[in-house]
């Protein structure tokens, strides 16, 4: 028995040749790319100025269905800042990386409470606090965490959790006393070219 | 053109000649996968080797493009956590008129990081050829994709992959290693469809004997259906 080399040779031109159409696909197209600061608003680039970050300042433009906005991420302290803004360069919010064990051990528990509620298993991959607030309290208490009261603070979490029999990774948001405000599912990569 | 091939074949080895062989062609591939309820997917891939050149550093070496084998493969694979799946697959070759069956079994484990991802694979696998003692081999492969833009391969992004694998091999009590580093570029056209250009090394032999060097330009192209 042999195979004709041909034909696979044929297949793969006629995959190569039709990828750009075929790959077309139907599915949410979410980008995130690297930008430079002369492509970013100025009202943003000067907000993000004024917080005082030593580490460089690294711009990124996001595209989704329903929004595109420009992030701003750098190192503060020892933490990883990520500051989001419109395409105007309105401040959207501003995200800090924290550890949970840095929580109020209530708000712990009443976050754990409802994971657990959801979640056959789960497990922690990330958290941040988020601060959303008039971009002058915002800057004001960033600039001197220890000398001005935080503005409205949310926590949010990426859980990787098992619901019913599959295994999903989730995005959900705080409040600050650990009360559920959103739950979003995160699409996982597909790592087809890195399996086989 | 003979010349400029070996040139880069030289180039590329790094080791010591001497009596080493080598082979140079093409391996082009095509993986459509598709995912299952309850956290299976199916992986169907078939790949050809296709030589162009072949024979000695320092001896004879024959130019003719010679078709080799194609190879067709199934995988299913089931999430055992997130990040984590298991596998069983069956392969089967046609080398001419020989036909070799080939068992899979894979666990994988990926990992996530700022700008890049990590695979561990970690692999074990049985060949049947006709009138030949079985091969078992049990295989080590790190990948790496490193995002050309942003901070993940998104739609309409290039990204780098590096591989490296080591394959250890028994026939009949005599025991073999194969490494492989693959650099790839790779492109996504969307999130399930990608195409990929690179180089595919493979150094085995050099255990019990004169190493034999392969370089074969591997073209790979994924598919999610």
């Amino acid at each position: 028995m042999s195979f004709k080399p041909n034909s696979l040779n044929l297949l793969l031109l006629l995959a190569i040749l039709l990828a750009p159409i075929c790959c077309r696909a139907q599915v949410k197209v979410e980008r995130e790319y690297r930008i430079s600061p002369e492509q970013v608003p100025q009202e943003a680039v000067q907000f993000v100025r004024a917080i005082g970050f030593s580490r460089r300042i690294k711009w990124y433009k996001e595209e989704t269905e329903r929004s595109t906005t420009v992030e701003a991420k750098s190192r503060k302290e020892g933490q990883k800042y990520s500051i989001e803004f419109n395409l105007n360069g309105k401040l959207e919010d501003v995200e800090v990386s924290m550890h949970w064990r840095d929580l109020d051990d209530a708000v712990q528990a009443y976050i754990t409470k409802t994971l657990d509620a959801i979640f056959k298993k789960h497990r922690l991959i990330k958290i941040q606090k988020q601060f959303v607030g008039a971009p002058e309290q915002l800057l004001q208490f960033l600039q001197n965490p220890d000398q001005y009261a935080p503005p409205t603070t949310n926590y949010e979490l990426v859980i990787a959790g098992k619901e019913k029999r599959s295994f999903k990774k989730y995005e959900f948001l705080f409040n600050a006393q650990g009360v559920l405000i959103k739950k979003t599912e995160i699409v996982v990569k597909n790592t087809d070219h890195l399996d086989n | 053109m003979q010349k400029k091939i070996t040139a880069i074949i030289f180039l590329l080895s790094g080791l010591c000649f001497g009596q080493s062989s080598f082979q140079f062609g093409i391996l082009p591939s095509v993986n459509l996968s598709k995912g299952l309820p309850h956290d299976f997917k199916v992986n169907f891939k078939i790949e050809s080797r296709q030589e162009f050149k072949s024979g000695t550093f320092n001896g004879d070496r024959k130019g003719n493009y010679n078709y080799l084998l194609t190879d067709f493969q199934t995988i299913v694979a089931k999430n055992v956590a997130l990040n984590k799946s298991a596998a069983l697959g069956y392969f089967i070759r046609f080398r001419g008129e020989q036909v070799v069956h080939r068992s899979i079994q894979q666990f994988i484990i990926n990992s996530n990081y700022p700008g890049l991802r990590l695979s561990h694979r970690f692999a074990a696998d049985q060949t049947f050829t006709p009138l030949k003692a079985p091969v078992f081999r049990l295989r080590y492969r790190i990948a790496k994709e490193v995002a050309l833009s942003g901070q993940t391969v998104d739609p309409k992004e290039f990204y780098l992959k590096f591989s490296n694998e080591y394959l250890n091999e028994w026939q009949g009590g005599t025991y073999d290693l194969e490494i492989r580093v693959l650099p790839f570029l790779g492109y996504a056209f969307n999130p399930g469809g990608k195409l990929e250009l690179g180089l595919d090394y493979r150094l085995d032999t050099f255990v019990s004997g004169p190493p034999r060097h392969r370089f074969w330009i591997g073209l790979n192209f994924y598919k999610s259906i």
